[in-house]
């Protein structure tokens, strides 16, 4: 208890330094608080993504509109040529439409979707709870056929039917499920997505007879290091077989691997900013020690020499320092936090709080402080109590 | 009485920008239990140096120093500063008191330095009361007139019952009513404690409460100590 009261003392006799050095460990407590936060939300997103990606390293093949039949691959081609040419992967054929969902009702679809799929904004609107994730993905879901349809359109579909459950859906005359919703946080990863909102439908049809023109074939490649051999195959029997054809083929392997090198520069750029904050907070908490030790160079030299060993100074003295840091790195890991939150927020990102921030916040600033606090203090090992007293006298 | 203190031709200087200074040269001295020793002599001619020396703040460059038969220059600082802590205590003339603590924390530390575990607080305030301070315990030493914090000085000084109590000019600072009750005082702590006390001063009004004088003068540069 004497202790406490002896190093509170301390503290308080130094108020414009203890001030000082709070502010300055606060203030790294907060930027590397905020570093580590801001480097899980933007990186653990990346690195789901590639998970992902890695899970089911796929190939797809996009088939640009043509305009007369040679520029076309019809399902009946794909299977011919396409299909089964890739063992052990499976492939897809799929045909995607970006249209109003109106319009198709109107164009007497009824009957053509196994499920429906809707955006987060219905389930906000209506305040039930429904599945979230993917559903665009054939080869992740078994549906062949499917309407994502997007809230504004789906609550003018409801209106129609206003007493029958929140989570079915009326097209035309018939009633579905609503299989899930798909979350905001996916928006960015899926093309068109802002469509959503008023309109927007895809299927993907690989039942439907051989005549149909596809536009997309996708190739489940498990393995990323079969992806070059997989392209290379695919562009081979396409130049052979349909020159006219114009294509794109987006290697999802190769755009995992693009995506791990951006993320290991992203996290060396965050490492590195982390590092300098450090070693400025470090420095700054050096420096900030040295000063003390010259300020309070006599009352060093009195304690000295009324019998207390370097040791016992420099215990006390570390004491006083680190109840400062210890207090301002707690509220600098709360404001960094805060900020964090706050630029995550405004940003439109998806805000992902782990602890693992605030308590390497929190025990690389006390670990530094200490540390400087160290370095700082063997000077009291050399020093001499009288000189110590003279040098302020 | 047995010597507690020797030193044989102890030599000190001090090298500044390549030039060396001698603060005191080939000085030798003895010591008993129980005595009371003023050391004078002209301003800048090494007592508080020597002073110093003897309480184990310095150290000599060169020359023997004996406590209790034991070799201090041989001792590193560690044990130097053990010496120190169980055996001395120190007055000095600008009272040197830790300003942000109270009289009653900065008497306390002394005692809580040699023993972390002994009860500091009863004891400080009973010698505050011996000196006539207990009003003033909470005080800051600030607040205190030059002779109040000269006393405060003596209570820290002896409050660990030290055997050598060294004072470097404790009536430098004070009026001379206040420098006769101090002188008073330290000539009592060393009747009725057995206490060792050194004291350096260069008036001789007060060098005269001591037992023994020992002045020091400069004889073809080298400072020469003489009773």
């Amino acid at each position: 208890m004497n202790s406490i009261k002896t190093v509170l003392k301390g503290v308080f006799s130094q108020k414009t330094r203890a001030v000082l050095t709070g502010v300055s460990t606060l203030c790294a407590a907060a930027i590397i608080t905020c570093l580590v936060a801001f480097y899980h939300t933007a990186t653990d997103f990346m690195s789901d993504e590639i998970d992902r990606i890695n899970l089911g390293t796929k190939i797809h093949l996009h088939i640009m509109s043509g305009e007369d039949s040679t520029q076309q691959l019809t399902y009946a081609d794909y299977q011919q040529h396409i299909q089964g040419q890739f063992h052990p992967y499976n492939t897809v054929a799929s045909k995607t439409q970006h249209t109003d969902v109106q319009l198709n009702i109107k164009d007497q679809q009824n009957g053509f979707y196994e499920n429906v799929i809707t955006n987060a904004e219905y389930a906000e609107t209506f305040q039930i709870e429904m599945n979230e994730g993917r559903f665009f993905n054939k080869l992740d879901h078994p549906y062949n056929r499917f309407v994502v349809i997007g809230h504004e359109i789906a609550e003018s579909l409801r209106e129609n039917n206003p007493d029958k459950p929140l989570d079915t859906m009326f097209i035309g005359t018939n009633e579905y499920k609503i299989l899930g919703v798909i979350k905001e946080a996916a928006r960015g990863m899926f093309f068109g997505w802002h469509r959503t909102n008023t309109a927007m439908f895809t299927f993907l049809n690989h039942s439907d007879g051989g005549n149909i023109p596809i536009d997309q074939v996708s190739i489940q490649v498990s393995n990323p290091d079969d992806c070059p051999k997989i392209s290379a195959q695919l562009t081979s029997i396409l130049s052979d077989k349909f020159p006219s054809v114009r294509y794109q083929i987006d290697d999802m392997g190769k755009t995992a691997q693009d995506l791990k090198s951006y993320l290991f520069k992203i996290r060396l750029v965050f490492c590195v900013i982390g590092f300098v904050s450090a070693l400025v907070a470090g420095v700054n908490i050096c420096n900030s020690m040295f000063a003390i030790i010259a300020e309070r160079s006599k009352e060093i030299g009195i304690r000295l020499a009324i019998g207390a060993s370097a040791f016992q100074v420099k215990s006390l003295l570390t004491a006083e320092t680190g109840t400062v840091c210890l207090l301002s790195s707690m509220l600098g890991v709360a404001v960094g936090e805060a900020i964090s939150g706050l630029l995550v927020d405004y940003i439109e990102w998806e805000y992902r709080w782990t602890i693992e921030s605030s308590v390497i916040g929190f025990l690389l600033i006390n670990i530094i402080s200490i540390l400087s606090c160290y370095i700082a203090l063997r000077k009291i090992n050399r020093m001499n109590p009288i000189t110590a007293i003279q040098n302020t006298q | 009485m047995s010597e507690i203190i020797q030193l044989q031709k102890i030599k000190k200087t001090l090298t500044k920008r390549r030039q060396q200074h001698t603060l005191l040269d080939e000085c030798s001295l003895s010591v008993n239990q129980g005595d009371m020793l003023a050391i004078t002599g002209q301003s800048g001619i090494g007592k508080s140096t020597l002073l110093n020396i003897i309480g184990c703040l310095d150290f000599p460059t060169q020359g023997k120093y004996l406590f209790d038969d034991h070799d201090v220059t041989k001792m590193n600082i560690k044990q130097r500063n053990m010496l120190r802590k169980k055996h001395f205590g120190y007055i000095f003339q600008q009272y040197l008191l830790i300003e942000h603590l109270s009289v009653l924390d900065n008497v306390a530390l002394a005692l809580q330095y040699r023993n972390p575990r002994q009860n500091s607080c009863s004891e400080s305030k009973k010698i505050l009361n011996e000196f006539g301070l207990s009003n003033h315990e909470n005080h800051k030493p600030n607040e205190l007139s030059g002779g109040q914090q000269q006393r405060a000085s003596l209570a820290r000084a002896i409050i660990t019952n030290p055997r050598v109590l060294l004072a470097d000019e404790p009536t430098g600072a004070l009026d001379a009513h206040n420098s006769h009750l101090m002188m008073k005082t330290l000539k009592e702590i060393n009747q009725s404690r057995d206490t060792t006390i050194i004291l350096v001063t260069h008036d001789l009004e007060m060098a005269n409460y001591c037992k023994r004088t020992i002045t020091m003068e400069s004889i073809l540069g080298k400072a020469v100590a003489h009773e």
